[in-house]
C-alpha cells in the first residue's frame, strides 16, 4: 500500500500531527510522480530524500492556478483520464482539470469521510434545491459534478436547479425555486440546499421584494454553499449575515449552513465546522504566502492562499497556489475541537476599482475573467 | 455632502427631494439658456484661485496620492482657464450655443436653425482620474445644460469641493448644479434622476456602462465615456531607445492608471527579437524607477502581478519565456507569443506582443470600441503608412512615447468632440 493510500485510510480526518509521517512520505511520492513525468518539480527529485519535515516542502514552487487555465497538464496518459472538470464561467478561460481513477476513489473516500465527520450524512428521503448548473452533456463544470455528487449524502427525492440548461444556454429560475420550496415545506422532509452563495442569496432577497412570508422547512435541512461570488463581487454580504437571513427566512439552523472552500485546481474540500471555520484536515496543508515575494507567512498575515496535498495523481496539484488572499490562523483559536490550524479568504488578487480607466483584461476578452470554482 | 440645487444638503435631504425634482427643473427650463460666458468667467476664477500646488495640498489632506499627478493636475487646472474654455467652445461646437442662424433652402424657403442644451444630464461618476465628475459636470455648464451628478464610490470630496466653490463665485449657476453621493446600488432613486435627464453620461467600467444599458428605458440616450486600451507602436529606427525610455518614463510616472497608458507595446519583430528589446525596455525601466520610484500599492494589485509573473515563470516550463522583473515584482516586461492585445496588470507592467504590419488591422478589430491612444516609434520612411493603418483600425489618437497619457488643447474625446454630444440642433420652418 502507498503512503498517499495510507494517508487517506487513515481515520482522523483532522489529527495532523499523528498522520504527519504519512503525509510527508505521500508528499514525496507524489512529487516523485509529478517530477518524472512532468516538466515541473525537476528540481526537487534530487533532494526528495531531504525533505523531512512538513516545512520542508514549502520550499517547492507553487504553481499558480492560471497555468492551468492556458495548458493542460497531466501527469497520466490522457486515456487514464475518468473525469475532466472545468472550472466555473461562461466565458473567459476556464481550468482544465482531469482526474484519473486513482485519484477519483481517492477523493470520493475523502469526501465520506469528511461529510461522515462534520454529520451531514442522512438516511431520511431529501428534496434538493440546486444552487447551480443543471447537469447537461455540455457541461463540464467542476461544480456542477461536486453538487450532483453531494447528492449521495442523503437520499435524494426531488431535485430542483435553480440555472436551468435551455439549450446551449443557461437561464436563472429563482421565482420556480421559490415554488419548488413551499412545495417542499408542505411535505416536511429536510431540504437540502447546495450551491453558489450569491442565489442563496439572490433567492432571500426575491422572497424580501415579493413580500413572501417566511418558510419554515425542516430542522434537519441543510444549506451547503461553495464557490465565491466572482462576477457579483460588490453585492457580497458577510456570511454570519447570509447565515441569520436563511435562518430567518427559511427557518434551517444556522449549526446545518456550512460553507466549504472548493477549487478544480485544489481537489480537497475544506467544510466548515460548527463556528464556520475551514479547517485543514490531514490530506493538505495550507500555506500563505506573501504577495511580493512569495515567502511563506505565519498565521494571522494575508496572502496567497496556497495548498500542498498529494491527492490528485493525474496532474501536478501538489502545491496549488491560488489567487485568493487568505490568513490562516491558529485550530485552537476556534473552540469546536479541532486542533488543526483554519484559514479564511479575504479577497482575490486583482485591480483596485475606481482606480484607473485603463481597461481591465476582463473587459478586453469581454467576459468575466478569471476565477476559480 | 449633496447639492439640490445648488444648495448643500445631506443624502437624505436629496432622496426626499427627488420627487420634486421634475417639477423644479420644468420651472428652470423655461429659464433664458444659461450663456457660455457666465461658465467662462467662473471656471476661469476657479482655476486661478486653486492653484496647483495648493490643489496638490488640498488632495494630501483628503489622503489620496498624489504620486505622478502633477502634470495631469497642471493641464487640468489649465484647460479651465479662460482661453482654453473658449477654445474648447468654438473647437467642438459648429457654431455658438443659442445663436440663431437663417438658412435659405432649394426651394427659397427660410428656415432658422441653432445649437440649444440638450436641457438636462445625468452624469455618471468614475473615481479614476482626480475631479473628473466636476469636469464632466462643466462641460454640461458650458453648453448650457442642467447637470445631475452621481458621484463615485470613494470620490473624496473633490468634486463636490470644486462644484461649491464654482457655486459660491457664481451663484447664477445654482438652478444647473445637483450633486448626490447616492451609491450605485440605490437604483430606484438613479432611475428617477436619469428619468428626468434628457441623456446619460457614463463614465466608467464595461460592467457599469452595460447594465445601465439594460436598465434605461430605449428612448434614453446613454453617452458613454468607457475603459480603453492605449498601446505603443515600435519597428527598430533612429529613435527607439530613446522612445523606450520615454515611455518607460511615462509608465513609471503614471503607473499606466490613464485609458491613453501604454500595456502593450506592438513590436515589428525579426524571429526572436523580442527577449533583446524586452531586455531594453527592461533596462529603461529600471532607470526610470529611479527617477519615479514606486510607492507601496494595494495588496490586491501586487497581488495581481506577482501572481501574473508567476503564472508565466512556471508557464515557461511548458512554453513561453519568464517574465523580466526583479525580486520585488516592481516591475513587468512579459513577451507573449501570440499577436493579440493583452491587459496588463499595469503599474509598470507591459506585454510585448510580437506584430507584422500587414496583420494589423486584423489583430484590432476584435478591440474596436476599446481601442484609443497609440504611442509611435517608427523610421519616418514608414510613419505615414503605419498611422494609416493605425487610424483604419480604430485607433482615435497617435503621440509620441511618453506623452500618451496627456490630453492636448483641441483634441477629440475619444474620438468625439464632447460638447457637440452635450446640444442638440433645432430647426425652426418659415411658416
Amino acid at each position: 500500500m502507498s503512503y498517499i493510500d495510507q494517508l487517506f485510510s487513515y481515520k482522523k480526518i483532522y489529527d495532523q500531527s499523528g498522520s504527519e509521517h504519512l503525509f510527508i512520505e505521500a508528499m514525496r511520492e507524489s512529487l516523485q510522480h509529478h517530477g518524472t513525468n512532468t516538466v515541473f518539480w525537476k528540481a526537487s527529485l534530487s533532494k526528495l530524500t531531504q525533505y523531512k519535515s512538513v516545512e520542508d516542502f514549502y520550499e517547492i514552487e507553487p504553481i499558480p492556478s492560471d497555468v492551468f487555465k492556458r495548458n493542460e497538464v497531466l501527469s497520466v496518459p490522457m486515456e487514464h483520464i475518468v473525469l475532466h472538470a472545468t472550472s466555473s464561467g461562461t466565458s473567459g478561460q476556464k481550468s482544465q482539470i482531469f482526474l484519473d481513477q486513482k485519484t477519483l476513489d481517492l477523493g470520493v473516500k475523502m469526501i465520506i469521510k469528511s461529510m461522515r465527520y462534520h454529520g451531514l450524512f442522512s438516511l431520511i428521503p431529501t428534496n434538493y434545491i440546486i444552487l447551480g448548473y443543471e447537469p447537461g452533456p455540455n457541461n463540464a463544470m467542476g461544480n456542477t459534478k461536486v453538487a450532483d455528487g453531494m447528492r449521495r449524502f442523503a437520499p435524494a427525492l426531488h431535485t430542483k436547479y435553480a440555472i436551468r440548461a435551455i439549450g446551449n444556454s443557461y437561464e436563472t429560475d429563482i421565482i420556480g425555486v421559490l415554488e419548488t420550496l413551499k412545495k417542499y415545506e408542505k411535505m416536511r422532509l429536510p431540504v437540502r440546499l447546495l450551491g453558489f452563495p450569491i442565489y442563496l442569496s439572490r433567492l432571500l432577497e426575491i422572497m424580501d421584494e415579493m413580500g413572501m412570508p417566511s418558510l419554515k422547512l425542516s430542522k434537519k435541512s441543510v444549506v451547503l454553499t461553495g464557490g465565491g461570488w466572482k462576477q457579483f463581487a460588490g453585492s457580497e454580504i458577510p456570511k454570519a449575515e447570509l447565515r441569520e437571513r436563511v435562518f430567518t427566512r427559511l427557518g434551517i439552523p444556522k449549526e446545518n449552513i456550512r460553507d466549504f472552500y472548493s477549487a478544480v485546481e485544489h481537489s480537497v474540500a475544506y467544510p466548515e465546522c460548527e463556528n464556520h471555520h475551514m479547517h485543514v484536515p490531514i490530506w493538505s496543508r495550507v500555506v500563505i504566502r506573501d504577495v511580493k515575494t512569495l515567502k511563506p507567512l505565519g498565521y494571522d498575515q494575508p496572502g496567497f492562499l496556497n495548498f500542498i496535498s498529494p491527492l490528485v495523481h493525474s496532474m501536478p496539484l501538489s502545491s496549488v497556489m491560488m489567487k485568493d488572499i487568505a490568513v490562516l490562523r491558529e485550530g485552537k483559536t476556534c473552540g469546536c475541537g479541532i486542533q488543526t490550524p483554519y484559514f479564511e479568504v479575504l479577497g482575490r488578487a486583482g485591480i483596485t476599482q475606481g482606480k484607473t480607466c485603463a481597461i481591465t483584461a476582463a473587459e478586453l476578452i469581454g467576459g468575466e475573467g478569471y476565477e476559480s470554482v | 455632502m449633496n447639492l439640490f440645487r445648488g444648495e448643500a444638503c445631506s443624502q437624505e435631504d436629496f432622496v426626499g427631494r427627488i420627487c420634486t425634482l421634475q417639477e423644479q427643473i420644468s420651472e428652470d427650463l423655461s429659464l433664458p439658456i444659461l450663456g457660455p460666458e457666465i461658465v467662462i468667467a467662473a471656471v476661469d476664477r476657479l482655476a486661478n484661485l486653486v492653484t496647483k500646488d495648493s490643489a496638490l495640498s488640498l488632495l494630501k489632506i483628503m489622503g489620496i496620492d498624489t504620486t505622478g499627478i502633477e502634470d495631469v493636475l497642471e493641464h487640468t487646472l489649465e484647460d479651465m482657464k479662460r482661453e482654453a474654455l473658449t477654445y474648447k467652445l468654438s473647437n467642438e461646437l459648429n457654431a455658438p450655443l443659442g445663436e440663431w442662424r437663417t438658412v435659405i433652402d432649394n426651394s427659397g424657403k427660410r428656415r432658422r436653425e441653432c445649437y440649444l442644451p440638450l436641457g438636462v444630464l445625468l452624469h455618471i461618476g468614475a473615481g479614476n482620474t482626480i475631479g473628473l465628475s466636476a469636469y464632466s459636470v462643466i462641460e454640461g455648464l458650458l453648453t448650457g445644460n442642467i447637470n445631475l451628478l452621481k458621484l463615485p464610490e470613494g470620490e473624496a470630496g473633490i468634486s463636490y469641493f470644486l462644484l461649491e466653490q464654482l457655486i459660491r463665485i457664481e451663484p447664477r449657476l445654482k438652478p444647473y448644479i445637483y450633486m448626490t453621493d447616492l451609491s450605485s446600488s440605490r437604483t430606484y432613486e438613479i432611475h428617477q434622476l436619469a428619468e428626468a435627464s434628457d441623456a446619460v453620461i457614463a463614465w466608467g467600467r464595461d460592467e457599469t456602462i452595460q447594465a445601465l444599458r439594460g436598465s434605461l428605458p430605449a428612448h434614453k440616450p446613454l453617452i458613454e465615456w468607457g475603459h480603453k486600451i492605449g498601446f505603443a507602436y515600435f519597428s527598430e529606427g533612429e529613435t527607439t531607445d530613446l522612445d523606450l525610455r520615454a515611455l518607460a518614463d511615462e509608465m513609471c510616472q503614471t503607473n499606466q492608471l490613464y485609458c491613453s497608458s501604454p500595456q502593450c507595446i506592438l513590436y515589428e519583430a525579426s524571429e526572436g527579437g523580442s527577449y533583446a528589446f524586452a531586455e531594453r525596455l527592461e533596462n529603461s525601466l529600471k532607470e526610470s524607477s529611479k527617477t519615479y520610484p514606486q510607492k507601496a500599492i494595494s495588496q490586491e494589485q501586487q497581488a495581481e502581478i506577482t501572481f501574473l509573473h508567476q503564472t508565466l515563470l512556471l508557464e515557461s516550463h511548458i512554453k513561453g519565456v519568464a517574465p523580466f522583473t526583479d525580486a520585488a515584482h516592481s516591475y513587468g516586461v512579459m513577451i507573449s507569443d501570440i499577436s493579440e492585445l493583452r491587459a496588463s496588470p499595469l503599474y509598470r507592467n507591459i506585454w510585448i506582443i510580437p506584430i507584422r504590419r500587414e496583420a494589423l488591422i486584423q489583430v484590432l478589430r476584435p478591440h474596436i470600441g476599446h481601442l484609443q491612444t497609440v504611442g509611435l516609434s517608427v523610421p519616418a520612411s514608414c510613419e505615414e503608412e503605419i498611422k494609416r493603418l493605425l487610424f483604419r483600425a480604430g485607433i482615435t489618437k497617435i503621440t509620441k512615447c511618453g506623452e500618451m497619457y496627456l490630453g492636448k488643447r483641441g483634441e477629440s474625446h475619444d474620438g468625439k468632440n464632447t460638447l457637440s454630444l452635450y446640444v442638440k440642433k433645432v430647426d425652426d420652418r418659415e411658416r
